[in-house]
């Protein structure tokens, strides 16, 4: 059963066409990479599919819902319940220790702290970061933000787990792991899984793989 | 889904680091209001300031003759039967030279009846027999201590002593602070009866009288009380309203107010840039938290109502904040040395803020009107960016 449905979507910036025409079904509970090169509309298309931006023709419709058609609080609400987010740039505040970084969607969406807060420490035992929850995003490495980033993510158990290059900023070691991470988390929540990414050694730890080049998708 | 504002507010100024923020805006706006409130302050404080000593010592109206002289016991003093006065006192003043180790100095005596003196001008003079009161500024000016023996020089109007003055001495029993330096500087206070002595005359002589009306609302008010008692007496005596005497004065105040307000503006433009600034500064310090938080679900209305209720918040808090800064620059101004104004061209030795409904509200007014549209200005900035695209420029 597809969870996630792109009819013929298109996307500019200014004069640039950045995604022209893209169709793409995905099934609930998939684990799936979208690789391309630089430039190539992929970050785009999952931004989109996240709620972050608009396609501009065409329509997206996650779990029975068409974005285009949402409003900004059905939207809002959608990217806090049924989207997690991980960013290539780990986007955690330096004001906040990770662990108050981590419950920043719980707190939006009302969430009952104790039980996510629970939550949190269990998948921070997992990833091996419990020594960081309560230090601060500049006290800890790279590779440290990035699974406090993925904890954040996923600290809300949500539909959808979006990746835009959770690997960018990692060596090949880490980046393996964490990609491992990424697909073991979202097996145990049922959670589909999207990566984007253009590196291909990270596309090629994925059984379903799709190719985006010049806006359009290829394969 | 509604994000509660103060859940909101716990999220943003989560950290020492925006706690220490949010402190020093607030204090940065709440100054930058203070220096507006006191500038008006100050400018309404001059004239009030002056306007109160005048009629402290002069009381509302002032009485005198066009013949210089005249009885005490004459039947002007009818006009006390009139239901708009409250009481009135009789003067008798003479120009003398006040002479100490030396010095000597022209000053103008005032012979007083001290109770009636007190019920008129609010003065209370401690008149003692050989006794006088002498100004603060000339006590200053002349290094007099209380206790000091003092000579007064006056005119003799005898016709066959013409020509050699009347030597008397006094001790000073007190001093006395008028509010208006040329007053402190020159008068000094005899009682009546001493003085009439001193100079062979008359026990009803007089040349001044002071008269308090009831109490009225506006100066308005009182010129009219002037016009009617003027209209029932004979036509030698004149009433005049207690600015009379210093109108000039205060015509040239008005100048010289009119052009501080015209220097003090600078203070008040840099104020409110600084008021900018910090808008600013808030904005660009939290746009990172509220483009994030927009990412992990923050509705746009939540969002809006947050930002205005924040920047309502903050000026609300400077605003209560200013009027304290203003009491205690007002507190500084009356009681520190260094804040003493030269008299003799200020003609106040002391200023002071001055501030009423109409200066706070509109104060106020405009730094709400300044931080809820530099607020909607930067919202809409903000607003204008897409999720995105302020992510990426935030964090990069």
């Amino acid at each position: 059963m597809s969870l996630i449905k792109v009819n013929n979507i298109f996307k500019s910036y200014g004069p640039t066409e950045v995604l022209r025409g893209v169709n793409l079904e995905i099934n609930q509970g998939a684990q799936c990479a979208i690789q391309g090169m630089s430039g190539s509309g992929k970050s785009t298309l999952l931004y989109i599919l996240g709620g972050l931006d608009q396609a501009q023709k065409g329509e997206v419709i996650v779990n029975s819902q068409n974005l285009s058609k949402l409003t900004d609080e059905e939207l809002a609400q959608f990217r806090n319940k049924s989207v997690g987010f991980v960013f290539q740039f780990h986007f955690l505040l330096p004001s906040m220790t990770c662990m108050d970084n981590i419950l920043l969607p719980a707190k939006l969406g009302n969430f009952p702290l104790k039980e996510v807060k629970q939550r949190v420490k269990e998948f921070a035992e997992t990833l091996g970061i419990t020594h960081c929850l309560k230090k601060y995003p500049y006290e800890i490495s790279g590779g440290e933000q990035q699974r406090v980033n993925i904890i954040r993510a996923t600290s809300l158990k949500p539909e959808i787990l979006l990746c835009d290059e959770p690997t960018g900023n990692l060596d090949s070691k880490n980046s393996q792991k964490v990609v491992e991470l990424l697909k073991d988390i979202s097996s145990k929540l049922g959670t589909t899984l999207l990566v984007v990414t253009h590196d291909v050694k990270v596309a090629d730890q994925f059984s379903q793989k799709i190719t985006i080049e010049d806006g359009q998708i290829i394969s | 889904m509604k994000v509660p504002f103060l859940s909101l507010l716990k999220i943003i100024m989560e950290g020492k680091s925006s706690i220490r923020f949010l402190i020093g805006a607030i204090a940065s706006f709440a100054f930058s209001i203070a220096v507006i409130l006191c500038t008006v302050g100050l400018m309404d404080g001059f004239v009030s300031t002056l306007v109160t000593s005048l009629q402290k010592s002069s009381s509302d109206l002032v009485l005198t003759s066009r013949d210089g002289f005249f009885h005490s016991n004459d039947k002007f003093y009818n006009i006390e039967n009139n239901t708009l006065i409250e009481a009135i006192t009789p003067i008798t003043q003479v120009e003398a030279f006040f002479i100490f180790k030396g010095n000597s100095k022209g000053v103008l005596v005032k012979g007083v009846e001290a109770e009636s003196f007190e019920k008129v001008s609010r003065i209370d003079l401690d008149l003692k027999e050989g006794g006088l009161v002498v100004g603060k500024s000339l006590m200053e000016s002349l290094g007099l201590g209380l206790g000091d023996e003092i000579v007064l020089t006056f005119a003799s109007n005898s016709k066959s002593s013409q020509g050699s003055p009347i030597l008397r001495s006094f001790t000073i029993t007190s001093s006395v602070e008028h509010g208006v330096y040329e007053k402190d500087m020159r008068y000094v206070y005899l009682d009546r009866m001493t003085l009439l002595d001193t100079l062979n005359y008359t026990d009803d002589t007089t040349n001044m009288a002071l008269i308090k009306a009831r109490p009225y609302k506006s100066f308005e008010e009182l010129k009219a009380v002037a016009f009617d008692l003027q209209s029932k007496l004979p036509e030698k005596y004149k009433i005049q309203t207690f600015w009379d005497e210093f109108k000039t004065l205060l015509d040239a105040v008005e100048v010289e107010k009119f052009s501080i307000t015209l220097v003090l503006q600078m203070i008040v433009v840099i104020a409110i840039f600084n008021i900018i600034a910090f808008i600013i500064y808030i904005t660009e310090r939290k746009s990172q938290e509220l483009f994030l938080l927009r990412a992990l679900g923050l509705n746009l209305k939540s969002l809006v109502s947050f930002w205005y209720q924040l920047l309502f918040g903050i000026w609300l808090i400077s605003s209560v904040l200013s009027i304290g800064l203003a009491h205690i620059f007002n507190y500084l101004l009356i009681n520190l040395p260094l804040f003493k104004l030269p008299g003799d061209i200020y003609v106040l030795s002391r200023l002071s803020v001055d501030l009423t409904v109409i200066d706070f509200i509109t104060v106020f007014g405009l730094a709400l009107v300044w931080i809820l549209l530099i607020g909607f200005l930067s919202l809409s900035r903000m607003k204008s960016k897409t999720l995105l695209h302020g992510l990426r420029q935030e964090f990069s």
